[in-house]
């Protein structure tokens, strides 16, 4: 590569153009933009798992079919994420198998929220309450990545997440119109969940890799304002339910139009997920892993039927 | 005044709503079987086109729940998830586990076929709110028909192990299969009045014609009519698996009954 | 006429144009053409006169796989009413906010939010 490659491209990024798979670009912004939808696509993935365990349970039929429908998504987001990331890594040889045997590996990670326990059927609309409003305010700013395949399919994921929020809306909003043990249930979910969505967002010290992917306009926004923006809407919502926050420190600064918070434990989160450790993290991988090795036998027969029948034809 | 309310024989009603309740029962049993694949199915791809299948099922059974309830049954809700599993009068086969993904596609290739069947004879039923709704989903189910009849060829004609679990599975379905074609203790009834043309003997002819030459395709061995009746699910007798999947539907429903969810 | 040998001749190509970088491409007809290479250069003409584009693909015609007009059943998705998947099947989640004195937001409120620095 030569400098005068790369400042033609760093040119492009500073000029809001789009790149595509098929450009030229530094070897450095490919492995980063497939990172970044690597680990976006598993983790949509992986955030089925937990509303999966409530749809068998869910309690009426149009709670039932909107719950189908709704992780029904998830995955169809974790399909489109994977197939960008796997054009992306078309250079490298990477295809579908190799997306998902990395997480068995430890080699893609997963989004801290989804490693946590989902007990009562509360949990299952905080999620698309508020783990999926703090999703959508993160694929918000994603909007204006400067890598095309990735902005191009958000669109999409955004336009659907919009049926998710209600959806998530209207679980919470039945229980906190609902009998006590429904608003305790509440309560319980809400203050289990705010603590891992204040870490959802990151550290305000952002790592080395992010601040590159900054840099590239990969991404575009820091961890701290897009965790502002979430607290800023969510919290009056919250509050208005008549909900409590597990936070003392919560506060709005109208001089500096900045929440103050307390801190989640960045430490523990961190290493949640980089080892897999969290309460529920072993249980989904191995879901996804029977998903995927225990019916490798399925796919093998397919392709084997495909070339029968293309023979016969 | 419609259908509904208009003034049934006592025979007519008891038998329509007997036939509803074989409907609502089997699709909301394989709906909420489909749904236990969503997130484990062999590809993202297919995870997404089973999910949408499994939600036309318990869509489909919402309908014929909400006919029931115009007939005097009680809220759909409460149909779906608080009778108890003897009231029920879905075919047996229909309440089994998932087992492999062979076991899956062969079991819903045979409720497919007979249901589109089924659907298809009541496009002359003369209960119109009936008939009108079956227009409808019989265009949807033929989709689902056309998916499970790919996958089932294309297991078979695969050989390998894909074809040894197809056979497992189809050994372990077809003593299950008989009161798939039993329309219960209406049997009769459903035919005089005009609600359901054709006898459960037409129903299991019908649907021999179709599956077998698909057998025959694939080379798997034709075990033969199925015959041997193991116990009527159409009567309220079912399996133990059956109970498993009520406790785990209506736990939520059940922790209180007059909450709204 | 005596019947002819017929001489070699040209594919067909379907073209699909990208109109910006945040489109996906679309379908907007097909060309003849010695080559892949001459189907882009001639698409260019055919199909972008007046308009605008970021990027075309050629594919030939034999490579499409398509969906039979004749089923349409293929298509019925939407027989019964899926509004549970729908923003427009819940409309009551604006009047309950109201009841907790909270206006009810969507994806673009959101969306709106990142904009604003």
């Amino acid at each position: 590569m030569s400098d005068v490659q790369l400042q033609i491209f760093m040119d492009r990024i500073q000029q809001g153009q789009k790149i595509e798979s098929t450009d030229w670009m530094p070897d450095d912004y490919r492995k980063l933009v497939i990172k970044q939808i690597h680990m976006h696509g598993i983790s949509e993935v992986m955030g089925a798992y937990p509303e999966k365990e409530w749809v068998p349970k869910a309690p009426n039929l149009r709670r039932k079919l909107a719950l189908i429908a709704k992780v029904q998504d998830e995955i169809g987001h974790g399909q489109l994420l994977l197939r960008v990331a796997e054009d992306a890594a078309k250079p490298f040889g990477k295809v579908r198998d190799d997306m998902i045997t990395d997480l068995f590996v430890n080699k893609v990670k997963f989004h801290n929220v989804f490693h946590m326990e989902a007990p009562t059927w509360a949990d299952a609309g905080i999620i698309g309450f508020l783990v999926d409003g703090g999703a959508i305010i993160t694929q918000a700013s994603l909007l204006e990545s400067s890598y095309g395949p990735y902005a191009r399919v958000l669109q999409r994921i955004c336009a659907e997440e919009s049926f998710h929020m209600q959806h998530g809306e209207s679980v919470v909003l039945s229980l906190a119109e609902g009998t006590a043990e429904q608003r305790e249930m509440l309560q319980a979910a809400v203050t289990r969940w705010w603590p891992s969505m204040m870490f959802f967002f990151g550290p305000p010290e952002m790592s080395s890799g992010a601040q590159r992917m900054m840099e590239y306009k990969i991404r575009t926004r820091t961890n701290e304002e897009l965790r502002q923006k979430f607290i800023n809407r969510y919290v009056p919502r919250v509050l208005s339910l008549g909900m409590t926050l597990p936070d003392n420190q919560l506060a709005y600064h109208a001089e500096t139009k900045l929440w103050t918070y307390t801190e989640p434990d960045w430490e523990k989160f961190s290493y949640m997920v980089q080892h897999n450790s969290g309460p529920k993290s072993q249980a989904r991988i191995e879901l996804r892993r029977q998903a995927h090795e225990d019916q490798k036998w399925v796919r093998d027969a397919m392709i084997r039927a495909g070339q029968v029948i293309e023979a016969m034809a | 005044m419609n259908q509904a309310e208009q003034q049934l024989s006592n025979n007519y009603r008891t038998a329509l709503i007997d036939l509803l309740y074989q409907m609502a029962d089997d699709e909301l049993t394989i709906g909420h079987r489909s749904s236990e694949w969503l997130g484990i199915a062999p590809d993202l791809e297919e995870d997404i086109a089973f999910s949408s299948i499994s939600q036309d099922e318990v869509g489909h059974a919402t309908f014929y729940f909400e006919l029931l309830s115009e007939l005097g049954e009680g809220d759909p809700d409460k149909l779906a998830f608080a009778r108890t599993k003897e009231k029920r009068q879905n075919a047996r086969v229909l309440e089994r586990p998932n087992h492999d993904w062979a076991y899956t596609i062969a079991r819903g290739y045979f409720y497919d076929v007979f249901d589109h069947i089924r659907l298809q004879e009541l496009l002359q039923t003369n209960y119109t709110p009936l008939q009108k709704g079956v227009q409808k989903i019989l265009r949807e189910e033929r989709y689902h028909l056309l998916h499970m009849e790919t996958w089932f060829e294309r297991l078979g004609v695969a050989k390998g192990e894909a074809k040894g679990r197809l056979e497992n599975a189809v050994i372990t379905i077809w003593p299950d299969l008989t009161d798939l074609f039993s329309l219960g203790r209406s049997n009769e009834i459903l035919r005089k009045e005009g609600i359901f043309p054709i006898s459960e003997s037409a129903l299991s002819d019908k649907w021999t014609q179709q599956v077998k030459p698909l057998f025959d395709r694939t080379e798997l061995m034709w075990p033969g009519t199925p015959h041997v009746m193991t116990g009527n699910g159409r009567l309220g007798v079912h399996t133990s698996d059956l109970q498993q999947l009520l406790d785990m539907m209506t736990e939520v429903y059940r922790s209180d009954l007059i909450a709204t969810w | 006429m005596e019947h002819q040998e017929r001489s070699a001749h040209y594919e067909v190509y379907e073209v699909f144009i990208q109109r910006d970088d945040l489109s996906h491409h679309v379908h907007v007809g097909s060309v003849v053409a010695p080559s892949a290479k001459l189907a882009h250069q001639v698409a260019r003409e055919n199909f972008l006169r007046r308009e605008k584009a970021v990027n075309i693909w050629v594919v030939k015609q034999e490579h499409v796989h398509a969906t039979s007009y004749e089923d349409q059943d293929f298509f019925a998705n939407q027989m019964l009413n899926k509004n549970y998947r729908e923003v427009s099947g819940y409309a009551e989640n604006a009047k309950k906010w109201k009841t907790f004195k909270q206006v009810a937001i969507t994806v673009d409120d959101l969306v709106n939010d990142i904009k604003e620095h």
